[in-house]
This record gives structure tokens, C-alpha cells and sequence, in this order.
């Protein structure tokens, strides 16, 4: 195999400074991170009707159970992730249960590590449940409003659950973690006329925003955390809101909103190629 | 009669599981949730026979000459490198072995793979522009408006454009996107009704 | 991903091999396409390995085998779906009449759940939600009517395959302009939301791994 098949080079050209660019692109947010990734996104003032809808949300749940719907995705959760962690705090700091199920396999593999890094953070064996994964999309959600909880299940959360009646119907409020596949919508579909009286509370990346804020503005969605700023509002939230025993073991299970500088520097650099790219169409480029 | 079997049986699964979402029946209930009860062990077998199918696939790319056999190879490699310590162990796709690949690989390589999107928006904004200029133009126009009200900046600057962020969502874009959803739902459930009604479609 | 653990001995070794692997996946940024399509190669087994090992352990196991295993004859459901999903598996291999069965219980299951979720789920709750309430301020009347005709104009739009008079084709290409908007907000939400994960990408590689940084 020789270099030239490793590399794609346009037959008979030199590289040039526009084949550089999207190297140079990836360097400059590099550098954009070592150098400025602990300044946060910062709220702006905190006042996000999303962000507050969905601590008040999870407050009004004090010590109940919460269902823990976890189908977010390796594209998507890192913008998510703060905000899924400053919502655990606030949900381990009051009291409650969190059970989980993921109905993608993306979904299933970041709540088991989201599962043990809660159980290693210390939060009680029985307010944690998994309830695994579940195959056949709509089908498993409809099925999730007869039963949720495996066979297999032990426990006292379990026990509980199962006294409740197994089902969606057993939990105080569904917390819905989306990602570019199953998120808010297939559960306002499938769960929502099928068992009315459970809340959902949903955390969504921003592709999912257009798709999940009609549901909020019908109230289909009890609340909607979605995209960076107002995940970064939530967590200035959860953080502002806790005394300082509860801050240290919510720090100890929260993750810090994405940097400023880099998302600020990236967003400059996309509306500068877009600008080229509009007023030089016909350039030649890389082809990738 | 051998054809309208499986056409009997989209229309019979589909007309109970409606009807179960409409009328409160115990009987209906029952019937409906051993359907679905099928449609869940019959989405699991589809997905072991899709993966049978690319494991058959690749094993055949690793004898046929020509073939990307590094490629054919790194795709059973990943697959075993999931399913044999999921398989032995009894923790299932909580084993740490598996833990460990996935955090190692799966979301490493996904997640790298699916960021580079902003870096290859370049090449893909210049090809719109140069095929469709009004309508690319348009879009990169307002894809820049937004941008630039998502900028984290602080201060009245920030909190103006985040005000402003917020009524384009509320207003424009809400209209937009719920036109979006009633239109893809209805066309939804019109191909679904045809499809449960074997109207215009395929024989089987 | 930042913050997960790692089995016991094991976290150097899978840093220094997130890290190979987040490299070898952005090879194409220097010109290299083969190593990126490696990494898509080895990415697309372990998501096809995953998903068969979750169906296995997580369904099949559980609600089929250990069912048939322990009581068979109380568990007609189960032999149903041990005949049928073999007969899936096998369809490759069988008549094609046989094989389209298990494939049409799919089918109509999907469509049943598609058609009832949208109208009950979407469409009513959707339609009642545009059209602004009785008795709100002129501000969110506005607003309301604003996202009411904005809706109706794209819906326009989207019903294409309907025969239309002139005007209702003048409306229809407001509302495809109007489409092509929301794409465009989408995609700077969608760019961002790219950002900010290439973001966290290079924040692993610089503290994670460099052990630099933040």
C-alpha cells in the first residue's frame, strides 16, 4: 500500500491552503479549549422559562419515583450531559428514585455508565433500578404502559414498582433523555394518551428542539430542557439552588456546560466558511 | 390465498391494536398485548437476523478477492469485540469487558466521527450554493441568523439576542415545525392506513 | 466520554485507546480517508454487536427462552414467537409467503402504533395548540395568530400531491420558503450542537488524556 492511496490528493494539484482548512479548523477550537474550556456557558440570569420549568418540575417530585428514559446518543449527549447530571443531583438530593430504560442500544450503553457512575457517586442501591433494554420502539413504549418491570428485577424499589403495578403508571413523572432517535416525541405519542396522569419532563440536544417545543407549548410536555444554553441555565440552577453540604454532593454528580470560548470561537469560524463558501461557490475545495 | 395471508395479518395486528387504543376492553386488551408482545421478540429477531446477515457478508469480503478484507475484518472484529464477553459473562452488556469497549471505542469513535459535521458543513454549503443558490442561499442566510443569536456572549448584548432567540422559537419556528409535524403525522397515518388496508401497495 | 468510569486497572489502557481512536477518526482532516473508514468499519460492528447482544440478553433471553425453559405449556405466546422468529430468521432460506408472516405482524404493529400515535398523540393535540386561546394579552394573540398562519401556510406546502388553484400555489411556495427557514434553524441548532461535541472531544484529548488544561 503506498502513501498516495492513504492519502486523498487531487490527481495532478498541490495541496492547498483550502484543503488545510478544516485541519486548521479542528486546531483553533483546540487551542479555544486548552486555553478558555473552564469559562462556561453562562446563564443569562438564570431566567430561562425551559431551565426553570424543568427544576420546578423535578422539585414538585420531592422524594417520588422518577422513570428515567435514557435514549440519548454519542452524536448528542455531550450537549446534553450536564444537564442529565445536574438533574440526577437534584433528584438524588430530594429523595428520589431513578429507574431506567433504554429502548436504543446507544441509549442502553451511556445509561449503564451513567447507572455506575451514580452508584459509584454514592447514591443508595435502592433508589437506583435498571430496567434495561427494551426491543421494538413504539411497541416497547406501548408496552411500557402495561409492564416496565423485568422479571428479573430485585429489590425494594422493584417491589415497589411492582405493587404500583409495574407500568409506567407506578412512576411520579417520566424523565425523558432524547437523543437524535427516540426522544420527547415518540413518548408524547405512544405514552402520553395511554397514561395521562404521569408528567413528562424531557432533555433534548438542540436538533431536537424544533421537533420537541410544539409538544411543550401544548403542555404535552410538562417541561423541556434543550441545547447548550439552556443547559447551561438549568445547571446554574441546580448549583444556585443548593446549600453547600448539597452542593459538594452535587458537584461530586454534576458535569460543567459546555465552554464558552470554544463554542463562541466555533460558531465565528462556521459563520466565516459559510460566508466564503456563499460568495465563492464555484471555488474548487476539498471534495470530502 | 398463500399472498393474502401476510396481508390478513397487517390488517388483523393493526386493527386490534388500534382498536385497543380507542375502547377500553379487557378482552381486546389481552389480544392486543400479546401482539405486541410479538412485534417486541419479533424487533429482537430482526435485529439478530440483520446482524447474522452483516456477519455473513464480511465473512465472505475476508475470502473475496478484491474486497476490502482490512475493512471486512475490523467489522467482525467489532462486532465479537460486544458479543463474546457479552455472551460469557453473566452481567450481559453491564460486563466490564464490555463497559470497557464501549467507552474505549464505540463512543470515542462515534462520537468523533459525527463532530467533524461542522467542519464538513464547508465543502457541503459550497455544493448547495453551487446547484441550488436561492434556496441554499436562503437557508445558510437564516442558519446564520441563528448562530449568531446562540453566540454565548454575556451582558445586554447577550441577553437581547437570547430574548430574541427565544421569540423566533416561540413564534416562527414553533409555526413552522408544528405545520412540519401535523404534515408528517398525517402523512404518517395515511401510509399506515394504507398499508393495514393493502390500498394501491404491494401484493406481499 | 469524559467522566465515565472504567473497570478496576483498566483506565489508562482505554484513555490511550479512546484517544488512538478518536485520531484515527478525524485521519480524513489530513487527507486520509482509509483509516477513517477503518474506524467506521470497526464503529459499525461494535453498534451491530451491541445491538445483537442487548436483543439476546435483554429480550430474547428473558421473555422468550427462560419462559419456554421453565413452563412451555403455559406459554403459548412463546412458542408463537419461538415459531415465528425462526421462521424470520430463516426466511432467507424459506418460501417467500412464510417468511412475509412474522414481517406483516411487524408491519401492521408499526403501522397501528404510527397512525394511532400521530393523530392522538400530534395532529389533534397540535391543531388545538395553534389556534391561540380566548381571553390572552394582544402580544401572545399576535403571536398565537402569527404561528397559527405560519403552521397553516407550511402544512400548505407539505400537502403537494393535493390538486390547487393558482393562490393555493402561491401560498404553498410561501409556505416551501417558510420550510426552507426551519432548516435553517435546525441546522444552526444542529451546528452548534456539532460544536459543542467536537468541543468535548478535544477537552478529552487535552485533560483526559494530555492531562492539560481544564
Amino acid at each position: 500500500m503506498t502513501e498516495r492511496r492513504w492519502l486523498r490528493v487531487r490527481p495532478g494539484s498541490r495541496p492547498t491552503l483550502r484543503d488545510a482548512l478544516p485541519a486548521l479548523f479542528v486546531v483553533l477550537l483546540a487551542v479555544a479549549t486548552l486555553v478558555g474550556g473552564s469559562v462556561t456557558i453562562e446563564a443569562d440570569g438564570a431566567t430561562d422559562a425551559g431551565a426553570t420549568g424543568l427544576h420546578a418540575a423535578l422539585d414538585a417530585q420531592g422524594r417520588g419515583r422518577m422513570l428515567v428514559a435514557f435514549d440519548a446518543d454519542v452524536g448528542t449527549y455531550a450537549e446534553v450531559r450536564p444537564a442529565v447530571r445536574a438533574a440526577f443531583a437534584q433528584l438524588v438530593r430530594d429523595g428520589a428514585s431513578l429507574s431506567f430504560v433504554s429502548l436504543t442500544g446507544e441509549g442502553r450503553a451511556l445509561a449503564l455508565a451513567e447507572i455506575e457512575r451514580l452508584r459509584s457517586g454514592g447514591v443508595e442501591a435502592n433508589r437506583l433500578l435498571d430496567l434495561g433494554y427494551r426491543a421494538g420502539a413504539e411497541a416497547a413504549l406501548v408496552d411500557a404502559t402495561r409492564s416496565i418491570v423485568p422479571a428479573a428485577a430485585t429489590g425494594t424499589l422493584a417491589d415497589a414498582l411492582r405493587a404500583s403495578g409495574a407500568s409506567v403508571g407506578a412512576f411520579d413523572a417520566v424523565l425523558v433523555i432524547g437523543g437524535s432517535d427516540i426522544g420527547p416525541r415518540a413518548w408524547v405519542e405512544q405514552v402520553g394518551p395511554r397514561v395521562p396522569g404521569v408528567p413528562l419532563l424531557a432533555i433534548a440536544p438542540s436538533i431536537a428542539l424544533p421537533q420537541a417545543s410544539p409538544y411543550l407549548a401544548t403542555r404535552q410536555l410538562a417541561a423541556l430542557v434543550v441545547g447548550a444554553r439552556q443547559v447551561a441555565d438549568y445547571v446554574a440552577i441546580v448549583r444556585d439552588d443548593a446549600t453547600p453540604t448539597e452542593a459538594r454532593a452535587a458537584v461530586r454528580i454534576t458535569d460543567l456546560p459546555p465552554a464558552a470560548f470554544p463554542v463562541l470561537l466555533g460558531i465565528v469560524l462556521t459563520l466565516l466558511v459559510l460566508a466564503e463558501a456563499a460568495a465563492r461557490p464555484g471555488a474548487a475545495g476539498t471534495s470530502r | 390465498m398463500r399472498r393474502s395471508i401476510p396481508a390478513a395479518l397487517v390488517v388483523i395486528a393493526g386493527l386490534l391494536l388500534m382498536l385497543d387504543l380507542l375502547v377500553v376492553n379487557p378482552t381486546v386488551a389481552s389480544v392486543s398485548g400479546g401482539i405486541v408482545e410479538l412485534v417486541i421478540l419479533l424487533s429482537a429477531a430482526a435485529a439478530l437476523l440483520g446482524a447474522s446477515a452483516l456477519a455473513i457478508r464480511h465473512t465472505r469480503g475476508l475470502v473475496t478477492p478484491g474486497a476490502d478484507r482490512v475493512g471486512s475484518m475490523l467489522v467482525l472484529v467489532g462486532m465479537a469485540s460486544v458479543l463474546v464477553p457479552g455472551l460469557l459473562s453473566d452481567q450481559g452488556a453491564a460486563a466490564p469487558a464490555v463497559t470497557w469497549v464501549v467507552n474505549a471505542l464505540l463512543v470515542p469513535i462515534g462520537a468523533s466521527v459525527l463532530a467533524l459535521v461542522a467542519v464538513f458543513l464547508i465543502p457541503a454549503a459550497r455544493r448547495g450554493m453551487r446547484i441550488r443558490p436561492r434556496e441554499t442561499g436562503l437557508m445558510l442566510v437564516i442558519t446564520s441568523a441563528t448562530l449568531v443569536l446562540l453566540l454565548p456572549l454575556g451582558g445586554p448584548v447577550g441577553a437581547a439576542f437570547g430574548a430574541a432567540a427565544a421569540w423566533l422559537l416561540a413564534v416562527p419556528v414553533r409555526g413552522v415545525f408544528a405545520g412540519l409535524l401535523i404534515g408528517v403525522a398525517l402523512a404518517m397515518a395515511v401510509a399506515a392506513t394504507r398499508v393495514m388496508f393493502g390500498l394501491g401497495g404491494t401484493d406481499d | 466520554m469524559s467522566g465515565f468510569g472504567w473497570p478496576e486497572g483498566w483506565a489508562t489502557l482505554g484513555v490511550w485507546v479512546a484517544a488512538a481512536a478518536t485520531l484515527l477518526s478525524w485521519s480524513i482532516l489530513v487527507g486520509a480517508r482509509r483509516p477513517f473508514l477503518w474506524a467506521q468499519r470497526l464503529l459499525a460492528g461494535m453498534l451491530t454487536g451491541y445491538l445483537a447482544l442487548l436483543a439476546i440478553r435483554e429480550v430474547l433471553v428473558p421473555r422468550l427462552v427462560a419462559p419456554l425453559v421453565s413452563d412451555p405449556a403455559g406459554n403459548p405466546l412463546a412458542v408463537v414467537a419461538l415459531v415465528l422468529g425462526g421462521v424470520l430468521v430463516g426466511s432467507p432460506w424459506l418460501p417467500r409467503w412464510m417468511g412475509a408472516a412474522p414481517v406483516a405482524i411487524l408491519v401492521g404493529g408499526t403501522a397501528a402504533f404510527a397512525l394511532g400515535g400521530a393523530m392522538v398523540g400530534t395532529v389533534l393535540p397540535q391543531i388545538i395548540g395553534t389556534v391561540p386561546p380566548p381571553g390572552v394579552g394582544l402580544a401572545s394573540l399576535g403571536g398565537g395568530l402569527a404561528t397559527a398562519v405560519i403552521a397553516s401556510l407550511v402544512l400548505i406546502a407539505f400537502l403537494h400531491g393535493a390538486p390547487r388553484s393558482a393562490g393555493m400555489r402561491l401560498l404553498g411556495g410561501i409556505g416551501r420558503w417558510l420550510i426552507l427557514g426551519g432548516v435553517g434553524v435546525w441546522l444552526g441548532y444542529l451546528v452548534l450542537a456539532r460544536i459543542v461535541l467536537l468541543s468535548d472531544r478535544l477537552a478529552f484529548l487535552g485533560t483526559e488524556w494530555l492531562g492539560m488544561g481544564r
